[in-house]
């Protein structure tokens, strides 16, 4: 088309395109707009990172009715509690689904409930009105009958601390459910009896441990006296047997109340104190109250219990257990028991393997020695923080 | 008040300031004789008709003596490649028919588009201007424009009008 005749299309265009042009509109924004804007929404993005990738990370899982102490332990309990009393005097704990030829029985317990040793002599058997006793239905194997204990009264007789098992416990011997939520120390009593014990090696001079064992009174909850249980053998010589010999010690242990192994906290800070006095209340899920020198954690299998306050902790706890590849971690809240306190569940799932590695749980899972035995590849250690 | 806008364009289509002044001065007494009786809806756009029709005519007679520095013809000159199978309109009815198909695709851009053509074509705007008008890099105007003008040929050929 010609110039002329476009120009002349071009001069009958309508006014208001005309108009419209006049002010044209900016493409651009304002070089502070354009450069505020996407500033400000990456800052906004970040902080919403920083608050939101921390929840993101965790899941929650459903709970139960149950306490917290109870609802957690979903697997395998570990060696330490798996008492298969064929021994006599020997007073076994949990619920021991069936007998294994294997004797062993960690430690001496003391009843949460009832403030006081349990101990048996050989062919004693504890009262049957024992709360703990009749809450957990130790009928099944009636911890602690002559009949019972008396069948294979040298199977261990030669068993080292740390040795392997001979025989591999079976899935039914394994303890499951806990029907009551009270730690109970590993404490040993000074009787002495034909008993099998497995535990792991002593790292406390024999003074010391022989003044804990002497000792009579009521555990207390407090640091030092749970350090030194921590501490302290829990293997008592007894008889002929020379000390690598674990099977012949006596080792009365709760009739009713698993052992249990207690962690100090890692973290200085990290206390839920109510006072050293407390004293767990008997029929109650809650856990003991610890004084302000409380146990950082204590194992029920392979179910770790953490009790403290400290953020830190519960964060030394998730890094650590991602830094050793932890198969899952799970934090949920549970307020149903205590309104006051917020009980968080804070669960981790590891290997074994990896689980030793995490903050003194080798010292828990000293007692698994015939670790290989069992396949702990995807087994889970809970860890239980209450703040 | 329009001052500024209309002598923009005198100058853009003339290319030089003086016979932008005087096109603009010439505007304005066209304007002065007109109204009344003529009553334009908008002001502005009438100056700049009539601005811009003072410019073409002395652009027209200027053409004859190869005098430059003018932005018209080369703002013409990208149009017309565009309607090149067009060679012309000698029918009123065609004329029109191109004009209103010219408008409506015009209708149809955004705004900032549809100033960018009018401004070119129209105001016979060079490219910096433009560029510093919209807040554009001269490529950019450039790439824009050409963009309309590709669009204006299929709408034209999709209207039967090429």
């Amino acid at each position: 088309m010609k110039n002329d005749v476009l120009l002349k299309l071009l001069e009958d265009l309508p006014d208001d395109l005309i108009e419209s042009a006049a002010e044209p509109e900016q493409s651009r924004r304002p070089v502070f707009l354009r450069y505020a804007i996407p500033a400000i929404a990456a800052c906004m993005v970040i902080v919403l990172a920083a608050v939101i990738y921390p929840k993101l990370r965790t899941v929650t899982p459903e709970r139960t009715e149950e306490s917290s102490f109870t609802t957690a332990v979903t697997t395998a309990e570990p060696a330490e509690t798996l008492i298969t009393g064929n021994v006599p005097g020997t007073v076994q704990t949990g619920t021991v689904t069936e007998p294994d030829p294997v004797h062993i029985v960690t430690a001496p317990a003391y009843s949460a409930v009832t403030g006081k040793h349990v101990t048996a002599a050989p062919g004693e058997t504890l009262p049957e009105n024992d709360p703990q006793n009749a809450e957990e239905g130790g009928g099944q194997d009636d911890p602690g009958t002559p009949q019972d204990n008396g069948t294979k009264p040298q199977e261990n007789a030669g068993t080292r601390p740390g040795a392997r098992r001979t025989t591999s416990p079976s899935s039914t011997a394994r303890q499951r459910t806990y029907t009551t939520a009270k730690p109970v120390t590993t404490r040993p009593v000074p009787q002495t009896a034909a008993a099998t014990t497995r535990v792991r090696p002593a790292t406390e001079p024999p003074a010391t441990r022989a003044q804990s064992l002497q000792t009579d009174t009521p555990i207390d909850y407090t640091q030092e006296a749970w350090q030194q249980t921590e501490a302290s053998p829990v293997t008592h010589k007894a008889g002929e047997d020379g000390p690598e010999k674990h099977g012949d010690t006596q080792t009365p242990t709760s009739p009713t109340t698993p052992t249990e192994q207690r962690i100090p906290c890692p973290c200085s800070t990290g206390r839920r104190g109510t006072g050293s006095d407390s004293q767990p209340t008997p029929g109650s899920n809650d856990p003991p109250a610890m004084g302000n020198e409380s146990p950082a954690a204590e194992l029920r299998g392979n179910k770790l219990t953490v009790h403290t306050d400290s953020y830190c902790t519960k964060a030394m706890i998730a890094y650590l257990a991602l830094r050793d590849h932890a198969l899952k971690i799970e934090i949920y809240y549970d307020r149903s028991d205590r309104s006051d306190l917020a009980e968080q569940e804070f669960t981790v799932y590891l290997p074994w393997e990896y689980a030793n590695e995490v903050w003194g749980i080798e010292s828990v899972c000293y007692e698994v020695d015939d670790v290989d035995e069992f396949d702990h590849s995807d087994e889970e250690v809970t860890l239980i923080v209450l703040s | 008040m329009y001052g500024a806008l209309c002598r923009s364009v005198a100058r853009n289509i003339l290319g030089t300031n003086e016979d932008a002044e005087e096109c603009f001065d010439d505007a304005l007494l066209t304007a002065w004789n007109a109204i009344p009786p003529a009553h334009p809806q908008s002001l502005r756009a009438y100056i700049l008709r009539l601005v811009h029709n003072h410019a073409v005519n002395r652009w027209n007679a200027s053409r004859a003596q190869k005098r430059g520095g003018s932005q018209l013809p080369a703002a013409l000159d990208e149009l017309s490649e565009v309607l090149a199978s067009r060679e012309n309109i000698e029918d009123e009815n065609e004329r029109r028919e191109m004009l209103e198909g010219i408008t409506e695709f015009l209708r149809g851009l955004p705004k900032q588009q549809r100033d960018l053509f009018v401004r070119r074509y129209w105001y016979a705007a060079t490219v910096s201007e433009l560029s510093a008008l919209f807040n554009m890099t001269e490529n950019h105007v450039k790439v824009t424009l050409s963009r309309i003008r590709k669009r204006l040929q299929n709408y034209l050929r999709k209207e039967g009008l090429l």
